[in-house]
């Protein structure tokens, strides 16, 4: 069964944020964000609903930037790429999507969806692109609508899925959280480093689509996201499983997944890659090139993710989410100039989050801590390292501490705050947040939705 | 000295007996009878052995330079040299060669070894031989006598029986390896300096494989450029375009491949003569130096460097190129006309100084 | 906002929660993981050598020969020989002739004169850093070490610069084996030979010594290695690397030169480019003898091709270009700024900023005369004062009965 991903916010008073040093009291938080991307799988709109069309816009207010504006964000110890565009002071409107989702008859459907994202060139110089997020098409096998509709668990039809087309992620729920679906503004360590951010690629997807509980399958992709790159030495797929299930006012999941990419010649796309401009500083200020360092080889991602969540009351829930993802990478550095070193790399993420839902207010409290093991070898390795950000001469182990209260005023519109304890760099910064997310349905199609 | 130690140490054995082992037995027989003829049929000049059915066989090739039949000798002025019929007088004679084979009638090629010599600067070793064919120290016409004088390539090789030698051939040059090593620790005759001093060729990572040079009465001039002219007009064949881009920089020093290699193959049929003419020493090679320069003139130069110094786009070597069998611009496979196999009493001047290496 | 906030948080139930995090990180790590992280470097011993290179840790340390490597000992002896005249036909030519320290082993004048009187066709060039560069001369694809390179001004004849041919080479070794300095420069260099001066391999070993001298010529010690910039070097600074003038495209790493290799380049290939400073057919000509990279190669498309020298100590070693025909710095830079030279008259006229074969990169731009004095003082800034004093690199012989 599906959860609808319209929110359910309980509030439960107001918990004060100040910044700087100290904080006051946080009882045990809870997020009743049900965040569908964590117990529901990839949205399939149902039959007999016409187009679906929702929206989303996430604003927000930031007190300081993670880095300076001719500098580089690259996290002691990992090789970072993607759209991991590091946050930065003032008001950014961090995402702008659009997603659309027809159910043509009982065994097709189509996906829509595009996105605007913050970031960009560290100058700011190149305009915002909208980017398309997923166009796909999606074939569905032995469903049974009626038998979904009466939820009658004893009889349950497999329902099989095969999507193809430019996807979005589905293998992991950190990837298929949005800004605007999940408590904090600022997506997890696993997601940024990981995965740059967003995973959005051309491939195809079969999988068991929530049945009994279980959804399952296989995707296999072009290799166009990171940490993939594409071509005939390049590519990437992944395996997943998941299970959900439901007890009195308890709801759990538990998921698991394993990921697996080739990389020629890699770079890191937020400022390197092709053709580079050195961005022109006013006076006053410098601005370098980056070095612009590739990465060729293999990697391995793997990792779980939990959730639990307990519905104390109609109004309020409690619950706990956590995810562990590790990465191997065996592979090489190397830079125009012909200078090479080996790299093997074993490092994981984690993160844990506790939250509590009261009526409309949701509290959230997440823990990330990252630990990153290189080994570098060869005639170039500490210039190579040091460039693309792996050295960690400090021996940096970066961690993140970040609370957010939000707060849904509307049915579609929510205010958020947040306060961040970013130690993921060598110096410590602290920054608190005021954001709004409008979420609504353009059209509404007569049915629910959930995460996409 | 005599010759028979060469052969103790002859590499050829299993050669010869590889290639007829059933047919030893009567081989051997009429071996035993057919060396005793030819022993009797001898002049005299070498001792031959039987091994296993081959002749092993010494050489000791005589090379002399001349120019338009005259011998080419150092301080000397030969006339008509060229297509304006210039008057020369030699600055530089010398060439390195390797790969020296007889060719049988059938086109079999067998394969000669160079004779190691003793000594601290020997001429040869026993991969590539220097013929230094100057008669004076720098071919300067007052100078002393050329101790680095070299006319002869000894080598040493194994006939089997039956077989008729139709051709001598050799390649002009300096082997790939060798050409692109370290020339100041080199073995000689490749040391330089030392039997290579001004064979050096190391603007191009190399030897010069032939240096002919000459100096014109009145110079060179170029016809299109008043202010351009010289005194020495030049013919060093080289290996050009010889970048070292090795992907492993540890190796760097040396070109993986050099895009004009320039190792003319010459192949002198012996016509009337035969293996035992080679043998007896009555036979030399003749490089004609006008034959060298046929078709161009050693008065003149119109671009690249004086003369010809294996350009690929300097115009004298067209001509140059082509007299010596090399290909040039679009002239592929040219047939060589600079070397020639002659009598040696027609021409042959023992002037040279005492060479503790010169046959009999 | 950036302080080191408080990370141990005050109350029972946060330090609670980050209790059960750390624990469930701790469990969750796998056996063999890390807790903290960590990068192991194993730089395969790119630093280890048996000279002191001296240059700053940050610099990575040039290649060595593997039939060279590199010693104070034959640093010391190529220093002498370096400095020796009786290296020459006519006893009064050393490889100092042409290379002088104060000019960062560059001469000053346009092209330099032979034992017997032959013009150099090309500049002499500065010797700052020839270790690290992967092939040697303004455009020469052929040579790839300094020994290789030695060669040519010691046995060359054309053009015949210190002039040692088979005619005088034996007395010229036995004039150093006559030197007593020699004896013991020679026996402490080769220590591995029964008899380095006398014995076979004395002109190798010569060769060898020079070339350690050379390639221990390490420039990095300028204003700017020390950050050191007036406003105007600042300036020239932000030019220089700017997309408008692009001299970072080939002037470009901790040498200033995209020839340049060192012991962690695996792999680089041949890095020639054509400035566009003749045209004498109209075809993209340069005059020969200096076609440069084709001269070696005979590749058309070579023509007028050669190797970015560095800009170490670039303000000392004018004049400028392979064949010295650009006098100061200020001139090389309205070269780039027009895209190339324009030579109104005599047998070199030509438009250079329309050859052919012009480097891609070259692209006319717009500078101010200001901008060009800012641009020569960030040049100037590249002039590493030590190096052209350094008694390091001195003549040994001049030391008042200091044999070194």
């Amino acid at each position: 069964m599906m959860l609808a991903l319209a929110e359910r916010l309980q509030p439960l008073g107001v918990a004060t944020v100040s910044k700087g040093v100290g904080l006051t009291f946080f009882g045990v938080i809870a997020a009743g964000l049900s965040f569908a991307p964590h117990v529901s799988a990839h949205f399939i709109p149902d039959e007999g609903t016409g187009t679906q069309v929702d929206a989303a816009v996430v604003a927000t207010w930031r007190s300081a930037s993670v880095v300076d504006q001719y500098e580089f964000w690259q996290i002691p110890g990992t090789l970072m790429g993607g759209d991991a565009y590091p946050v930065t002071s003032g008001l950014s409107v961090d995402e702008v999507t659009v997603k659309a989702a027809r159910r043509l008859d009982a065994n097709t459907f189509v996906k829509l969806g595009l996105g605007v994202h913050s970031g960009g060139s560290q100058s700011g110089d190149e305009h915002q692109s909208v980017a398309v997020e997923h166009a796909s098409l999606g074939f569905i096998c032995c469903n049974t609508k009626d038998l979904r509709a009466s939820g009658d668990a004893s009889q349950i039809a497999a329902e099989f899925v095969a999507e193809i087309g430019i996807l979005s992620a589905a293998f992991t729920p950190e990837l298929l959280s949005h800004r605007s679906t999940a408590s904090f503004s600022e997506p997890s360590l696993i997601a940024d480093v990981f995965f740059g951010r967003h995973f959005h690629d051309q491939g195809a997807r079969v999988w068991l689509h929530e049945t009994a509980g279980w959804s399952a399958g296989a995707e296999i992709w072009q290799g166009k996201a990171f940490p993939a790159t594409e071509g005939d030495d390049g590519g990437a797929w992944d395996v997943f499983a998941r299970y959900q299930f439901d007890r009195d006012k308890l709801n759990m999941t538990l998921g698991g997944w394993w990921y697996t990419a080739n990389a020629q010649s890699r770079a890191d796309h937020r400022y390197g890659g092709g053709h580079q401009h050195t961005p022109v500083a006013p006076p006053g200020k410098s601005a370098s090139q980056f070095p612009d360092i590739r990465y060729t080889g293999d990697l391995v991602l793997l990792g779980v993710d939990a959730s639990m969540a307990y519905q104390w009351s109609a109004a309020s829930s409690v619950g706990v989410k956590l995810s562990w993802a590790q990465l191997t990478m065996d592979g090489a550095l190397h830079d125009a100039g012909g200078r090479e070193a080996a790299l093997e790399a074993d490092q994981y993420a984690v993160w844990m989050q506790p939250y509590l839902n009261w009526q409309q207010h949701t509290l959230a409290v997440r823990l990330e801590r990252l630990v990153a093991d290189n080994r570098l070898s060869g005639a170039s390795a500490a210039t190579l390292g040091e460039s693309a950000g792996v050295l960690n001469p400090g021996g940096h182990t970066p961690q993140r501490t970040s609370l957010a209260w939000t707060y849904q005023w509307r049915p579609q519109t929510t205010f958020r705050t947040e306060w961040i304890q970013d130690d993921t760099l060598e110096e410590a910064q602290s920054r608190f947040t005021l954001g709004v997310i409008w979420q609504g349905s353009l059209l509404s199609g007569g049915h629910a939705h959930g995460a996409y | 000295m005599t010759r028979s130690t060469p052969h103790a140490t002859a590499p050829f054995i299993p050669e010869a007996s590889s290639s007829k082992p059933s047919a030893l037995k009567p081989v051997v027989l009429s071996a035993v009878v057919a060396s005793a003829a030819m022993l009797s049929a001898c002049g005299g000049a070498d001792s031959s052995t039987e091994i296993d059915g081959a002749r092993t066989i010494a050489l000791s090739i005589p090379f002399a330079a001349q120019v338009d039949g005259e011998a080419a000798t150092c301080g000397t002025e030969f006339q008509s040299v060229g297509a304006d019929a210039s008057t020369v007088t030699f600055a530089d004679l010398r060439l390195y060669a390797h790969d020296f084979k007889l060719v049988t009638d059938e086109g079999i090629a067998i394969d000669l070894t160079l004779d190691t010599l003793s000594g601290d600067s020997p001429a040869q070793n026993d991969r590539v031989v220097q013929l230094d064919l100057r008669d004076t120290v720098g071919c300067e016409s007052d100078a002393d006598a050329n101790p680095n004088f070299n006319n002869r390539a000894q080598v040493s090789g194994a006939v089997p029986e039956g077989v008729t030698v139709s051709a001598l051939r050799f390649t002009l040059g300096v082997p790939f390896d060798l050409n692109h090593a370290s020339q100041s620790d080199a073995a000689e005759p490749l040391r330089n300096p030392g039997r290579a001093s001004g064979a050096g060729w190391n603007w191009q990572n190399g030897y010069k494989f032939a240096s002919f040079d000459v100096m014109p009465v009145g110079g060179w001039t170029d016809p299109a450029n008043a202010g351009r002219s010289g005194s020495r007009w030049n013919v060093h064949v080289g290996s050009t375009g010889c970048p070292v881009t090795a992907s492993e920089l540890e190796n760097g020093t040396e070109p993986e491949t050099c895009t004009n290699e320039n190792r003319p193959v010459i192949t002198l049929a012996l016509g009337a003569f035969e293996l035992e003419d080679l043998e007896s020493g009555a036979v030399h090679v003749v490089i004609d130096y006008a034959k060298l320069v046929d078709g161009a003139s050693v008065a003149q130069d119109e671009g690249g460097a004086p003369g010809c110094m294996s350009g690929p786009t300097d115009p004298e070597c067209e001509g140059v190129f082509a007299n010596v069998g090399l290909s040039w611009g679009g002239n592929t496979a040219p047939t060589q006309s600079v070397f020639m196999l002659e009598a040696a009493s027609q021409t042959m001047s023992e002037s040279s100084p005492e060479s503790a290496f010169a046959a009999e | 906002m950036r302080h080191r906030a408080a990370v141990m948080l005050t109350t029972d139930q946060f330090g609670y929660l980050r209790g059960v995090f750390l624990i469930a990180s701790l469990a969750i790590s796998l056996s063999g993981c890390q807790i903290e992280s960590q990068t192991m470097v194993d730089d395969e011993g790119a630093r280890e050598s048996t000279f002191d290179w001296r240059v700053p840790a940050s610099t990575p340390l040039p290649v060595e020969p593997e039939d060279n490597p590199m010693t104070e000992a034959k640093f010391q002896l190529g220093r002498h020989l370096f400095y020796d005249a009786r290296l020459s036909v006519n006893g009064e030519i050393s490889c100092a002739s042409c290379h002088h320290q104060s000019k960062a082993f560059s001469d000053g004048i346009q092209r330099p004169v032979g034992a017997t009187g032959e013009v150099h066709p090309r500049n002499s060039q500065s010797l700052t850093n020839s270790a690290y560069f992967n092939n040697l001369t303004w455009g020469n694809p052929a040579l790839a070490t300094i020994e290789q390179q030695i060669m040519l001004p010691l046995f060359g004849d054309n053009p015949i610069e210190h002039g040692i041919d088979e005619s005088n080479f034996e007395q010229i070794i036995m004039t150093v084996q006559a030197d007593e300095t020699y004896q013991r420069l020679f026996l402490n260099a080769f220590p591995e030979q029964d008899d380095p001066l006398l014995g076979d391999l004395a002109w190798d070993n010569v060769v060898k010594a020079i070339g350690s001298f050379v390639r221990g010529m390490t420039s990095f010690n300028s204003a700017f290695d020390r950050g050191d910039l007036s406003a105007s070097a600042r300036r020239g600074e932000a030019l220089f690397n700017s997309e408008r003038l692009e001299c970072f495209h080939c002037h470009d790493g901790y040498n200033f030169s995209d020839a340049t290799i060192d012991r962690g380049v695996s792999f680089l290939e041949p890095k020639f480019h054509n400035t566009g400073l003749y045209n004498i057919d109209g075809m993209g000509a340069y005059p020969e003898p200096n076609t440069g990279r084709h001269e070696v190669t005979g590749n058309p498309d070579h023509m007028g091709q050669f190797r970015t020298p560095t800009l170490r100590n670039v303000a000392v070693t004018a004049p400028y270009n392979h064949d010295g025909s650009v006098a100061t710095l200020e001139e090389v830079i309205r070269n780039y700024a027009a895209g190339g030279r324009v030579i109104t008259s005599g047998e070199n006229a030509g438009d250079g900023r329309v050859s052919p074969f012009k480097d891609g990169v070259l692209v006319p731009f717009q500078i101010t005369d200001a901008e060009v004095d800012d641009l020569v003082a960030f040049l100037e800034s590249l002039t590493d004062h030590d190096f052209l004093a350094d008694p390091r690199f001195s003549n040994p012989w001049e030391s008042t009965g200091e044999n070194l």
